[in-house]
């Protein structure tokens, strides 16, 4: 029991992870540099620097369930969803009925740089990107929380990736034919950790007579240093595993991608349309650890003929502890060997239009799909106004996570730029240390660039 | 100027859209990590080695050592015997688990020529009954014989006051009878033995603040 509350813990753990993403609400934002990330065509019309660090930093998390499911305030204190005076009723239906997903998206301008340089416009980034998502099945909550009603539970799938790595970047938009803007980078990635850990159709069988448990359980790591540490048994003893990581001194993983996307003027200076993909390519991993689970079953019916103490007496407690500990194989894990492996990265499919209605304002339509483990797609409507210096946009979606509020702001002056925006507006309550109550949904981005 | 207003407007919308809500405060001092699992579920335990005649009927019935065949004549039908101590409960406590009712449930095997039935107290590490303790027992142990044992489902219910870190032992205090019988043939070699036992946690595990 303890074992799985604390996987439940390190899943969370992974994706609650404050991060960062691409900014969706700038793909119609007027003067806002970083567009190009989300569709290579999209340049601006001038040269920058982002400032090392500040051009371009913001948090987001997603998440299709709040901080309020899990913990919860009584008596003047803050309680855990299994707290005994927490009703089964009340815990469980601030839980999704089915997968319960959080997910982090980190895309950290280390550098960036933009040059107009004739009818091309070239870019170079370097950035660090971290990627997370867990999934619990309601099942494993109820499981845990409620009372014993059937014997049998069927859990699901548990899962939880983290992949990190660095991206170098060199892209180049330009004209083609007039009416056509296209534009492609290519990215040079080098991996620093990845983590892939699955329990696949997880079945928990309780009675009197026997606990049974079946599931296939796997579980990859790539990370430079990282030795698998074992138990007596043969099995991973994954908290020692993780706690023996010293510093990252090398890459665990190279690979490459490459953006491409095309914007096309169909009414001038009313209509466009515009497409990307990015991110299509991937990274192959050197995994050190390999483990699976070391069978497909596990069964216990308890001991037989338990020895008496020597005054006769009849000792249950090393039993009742016994059987708790053994419990806890309910996902044990045998390293193997070492493995390769190849990932593709989460390509994302974005297609866009623009309609000018006013002098001063525009409404835009983003649609995107993001494919794979860290998948999600998203409809995004926003309406874009810019006034000489300054410029801004508001923007409704409706993603995997539920519904979203965007808005930003962008100010251009004449050698520097300064923009504030966000994907989720957040209008909740927050918690002292800032971390969202309801659902862990939401973006703030801003930077300083230096412009040319 | 209203568009200057509007996007005025919006970045201020920005800066106050959220408050804090100090009930949310995650820090240590704060969170009460008390958490209850298990509710009605069971612990399968499995069963123990024999407790054999000589631990069970008092030494004026039996005394014991004697490995043959003995006839022995009733004199009084109903006898008290001697306590089985079911012990070990406090090794829960050294995880932190605390539960306040459980059921202890087994089948009793018997080849002993006597009925037996169970009562008892629980009882804490130093030996002492736990003030507010209860515990009830369903089922009795019928008579058996080593040709034909008797198998006789037995359930204890044990009540605990709350978290009472303490719990040690099951003290089982034995009665017996021979029923209407005139004598009965006794060996050192009759026992009890309890099989197919589980622990059914009623009130589930409590874990406190780990």
């Amino acid at each position: 029991m303890k074992k799985l509350i604390a996987i439940i813990s390190a899943v969370l753990s992974i994706a609650a992870t404050v991060t960062a993403k691409d900014f969706q609400t700038g793909y119609f934002l007027k003067g806002y540099n970083y567009a190009y990330r989300l569709n290579p065509a999209l340049t601006p019309n001038h040269s920058f620097v982002g400032i090392p660090v500040i051009g371009n930093a913001s948090i987001s998390t997603g998440s299709n369930v709040g901080m309020n499911a899990f913990v919860q305030p009584l008596d003047g204190s803050l309680v855990t969803f299994l707290h005994p005076d927490i009703s089964a009723e009340n815990a469980l239906s601030k839980f999704n009925k089915g997968a319960n997903k959080l997910q982090t998206d980190f895309n950290f301008n280390i550098l960036s740089l933009g040059l107009k340089t004739g009818r091309f416009y070239q870019t170079v980034d370097i950035n660090a990107r971290s990627m997370s998502t867990a999934s619990i099945p309601y099942e494993l909550f109820s499981f845990l929380k409620d009372e014993y009603s059937s014997s049998s539970h069927f859990i699901g799938k548990l899962s939880a990736s983290t992949s990190n790595f660095v991206e170098l970047a060199y892209g180049i938009s330009f004209n083609v034919a007039g009416i056509v803007k296209v534009g492609a980078r290519v990215k040079g990635l080098v991996g620093l950790a990845n983590m892939d850990l699955s329990m696949k159709n997880l079945e928990i069988s309780l009675d009197e007579e026997r606990w049974v448990v079946r599931g296939n359980g796997s579980l990859t790591m790539a990370i430079d240093g990282i030795k698998a540490v074992t138990k007596a048994d043969n099995s991973l003893d994954l908290s020692k595993t993780i706690d023996n990581i010293e510093s990252i001194k090398s890459p665990s993983g190279y690979g490459i991608a490459l953006d491409l996307g095309a914007q096309v003027t169909i009414i001038p200076e009313y209509l466009k349309v515009s497409a990307s993909i990015t991110d299509f390519g991937g990274i192959g991993w050197s995994n050190k650890i390999n483990a699976v689970s070391s069978g497909t079953s596990w069964s216990y019916t308890g001991a037989t003929n338990i020895p008496l103490g020597d005054d006769g007496s009849i000792s249950i407690g090393d039993e009742l502890s016994g059987a708790f500990d053994d419990f806890t194989d309910i996902i044990s894990l045998t390293p193997e060997e070492e493995v390769s492996s190849f990932e593709m990265l989460p390509a994302t499919f974005r297609a866009a239009g623009e309609l000018k209605f006013m002098p001063f304002m525009t409404a835009g339509l983003l649609a995107t799909v993001r494919t794979g483990t860290f998948g999600w797609s998203e409809l995004r409507a926003s309406l874009n106004a810019d006034y000489k210096v300054i410029s801004g946009s508001v923007s409704a979606a409706y993603n995997t996570f539920g519904f979203a509020l965007g808005a930003a702001a962008n100010l251009n002056l004449r050698y520097v730029s300064l923009f504030l925006g966000t994907d989720a507006l957040y209008l909740g309550k927050l918690t002292p240390q800032g971390a969202p109550v309801n659902k862990l949904n939401m973006h703030v981005t801003t930077g300083i660039n230096i412009q040319f | 100027m209203k568009r200057t207003v509007l996007l005025t407007a919006l970045l201020s919308l920005l800066a106050t859209a959220c408050t804090v809500d100090k009930d949310y405060d995650l820090s240590d001092d704060n969170l009460d990590k008390t958490i209850i699992l298990a509710k009605g579920y069971s612990i399968p335990v499995g069963s123990f080695e024999p407790v054999y005649i000589a631990d069970i009927l008092p030494a004026t019935i039996f005394p014991g050592g004697v490995t043959t065949d003995v006839v022995v004549p009733i004199i009084t039908a109903s006898f008290v015997g001697r306590d089985i101590v079911i012990e070990g409960m406090d090794k829960l406590y050294e995880d932190n688990y605390h539960f306040t009712e459980a059921t202890l449930k087994m089948v009793v095997k018997n080849t002993i020529p006597c009925n037996l039935s169970f009562s008892g107290s629980l009882t804490d590490t130093s030996g002492n009954i736990i003030p507010g303790s209860f515990m009830d027992v369903t089922g009795s142990i019928e008579s058996g014989s080593p040709e034909t044992p008797s198998y006789s489902p037995v359930s204890i219910k044990l009540t605990l006051p709350d978290n009472d870190a303490n719990f040690d032992k099951i003290l089982l205090h034995t009665t017996g009878n021979f029923g209407d019988k005139t004598s009965v043939t006794l060996n050192s070699t009759q026992y009890i033995q309890f099989t197919e036992v589980s622990l059914t946690l009623n009130s589930g595990i409590l874990i406190k603040n780990k």
